[in-house]
């Protein structure tokens, strides 16, 4: 990804803590350049796989056996920054990123 | 923010950080966490009035646990400061200060004057809870502006908008329940407001006297607190009060000791 263009696409956070969802001070939106995150969007979808991995073979009898991830489909949204650069937002009302992970027998 | 009045937008640079209002004609009040994005060693900030007019001030206490923070301007406002009061169950009350035009603006009924809230700071705050008819399902940028009870005569200032509470089925609505805590409480929880820190002198004085004396000495202090804005009629006649109450009980224990 060339340099530039990592640094002006930006993706969208929140605040883990849920304190603050009684105070009603006016909301804002927030974001990390991707380039920062990038790091820890590879970990949670690496994750992610090895929990399915590990549940199939965890998993009885024969149908365990030959499973495996043939494709990861990530899906997301994508607003324009007022300024320049573009925002990788909300995908659904929760999540930024919505992963998508498939299953086949090899 | 629309409309004209006391109540403020506080600003820091081009950001503007939420509502607020003049209780006094040097000090404004806001919600705590309305200054979230102003870092803890950064006290200067820009007062916005309804009509446009910006005013320097500083940051002179912020309490995180009781999510309220008082601001005081470089220079007096002259714009007239609230009348103070306290509400009763079913009281008509309203929020002037909007977040933007297009924005409703809040009212309904007080349910409860004085209940024992505890707040998302942690302080446990002497607060007003609120049944509101303009129902929104989310009220921020509505904090840290006035509620008003509404009286045959005008308005009168009753509290400082801290909260919602969330429907409880869908918890990422606010329910129609609102709090804020009461002048009386944000009052007790400053020092540069509290008349009672400077009566508590009284205590100090041996003789009958002495206390007399001092309190003709506050008496004719008081004259000049109106005149400089740092108070409006009805306060000063609160502190008066006070004074007066304090030389009378404080002679009469000193007599019978």
């Amino acid at each position: 990804m060339d340099d530039a263009w990592a640094t002006a696409i930006r993706v969208e956070t929140v605040e883990l803590d849920a304190s603050g969802s009684r105070q009603i001070a006016s909301r804002r939106r927030t974001s990390s350049p991707l380039v920062e995150r990038r790091q820890e969007i590879e970990q949670g979808i690496r994750a992610a796989v090895e929990v399915v991995r590990s549940s199939l073979s965890a998993s009885d009898g024969e149908d365990s056996k030959g499973w495996r991830v043939s494709s990861v489909e990530a899906t997301f949204g994508i607003t324009l920054a007022a300024e320049a650069g573009v925002v990788l937002s909300k995908a659904s009302a929760e999540a930024t990123f919505e992963v998508t992970l498939t299953v086949e027998r090899v | 923010m629309t409309g004209h009045g006391y109540w403020v937008v506080l600003r820091r640079g081009d950001v503007d950080l939420g509502a607020g209002f003049l209780l006094t004609g040097r000090f404004v009040v806001t919600a705590e966490h309305c200054l979230r994005d102003l870092p803890a060693d950064e006290r200067d900030v820009h007062v916005v009035f309804g009509d446009g007019v910006v005013r320097s001030a500083r940051v002179q206490t912020r309490l995180p646990d009781a999510d309220l923070t008082l601001i005081m301007l470089d220079d007096r406002s002259p714009v007239p400061a609230p009348i103070a009061d306290v509400s009763s169950v079913d009281d008509p009350w309203r929020a002037p200060c909007r977040p933007r035009p297009t924005d409703p603006q809040l009212g309904g009924q007080v349910v409860e004057p004085e209940t024992s809230y505890t707040c998302e700071g942690g302080a446990e705050l002497t607060a007003l809870q609120l049944r509101t008819d303009t129902v929104l399902g989310d009220y921020s940028g509505y904090s840290g502006g006035p509620v008003e009870r509404i009286v045959h005569d005008g308005e009168r200032l009753i509290g400082v908008l801290l909260e919602q509470y969330p429907d409880r089925q869908e918890p990422d609505r606010a329910s129609n329940v609102l709090f804020a805590a009461t002048v009386g409480e944000v009052i007790d929880r400053f020092d540069q407001l509290q008349s009672a820190n400077l009566v508590n002198a009284f205590r100090e004085k041996d003789s009958v006297d002495e206390l007399i004396s001092f309190g003709r000495q506050l008496m004719e202090g008081s004259d000049g607190w109106q005149g400089e804005a740092m108070l409006n009629l009805d306060q000063l006649a609160s502190i008066r009060l006070h004074i007066a109450r304090s030389v009378v009980d404080g002679a009469i224990k000193r007599k019978l000791a």
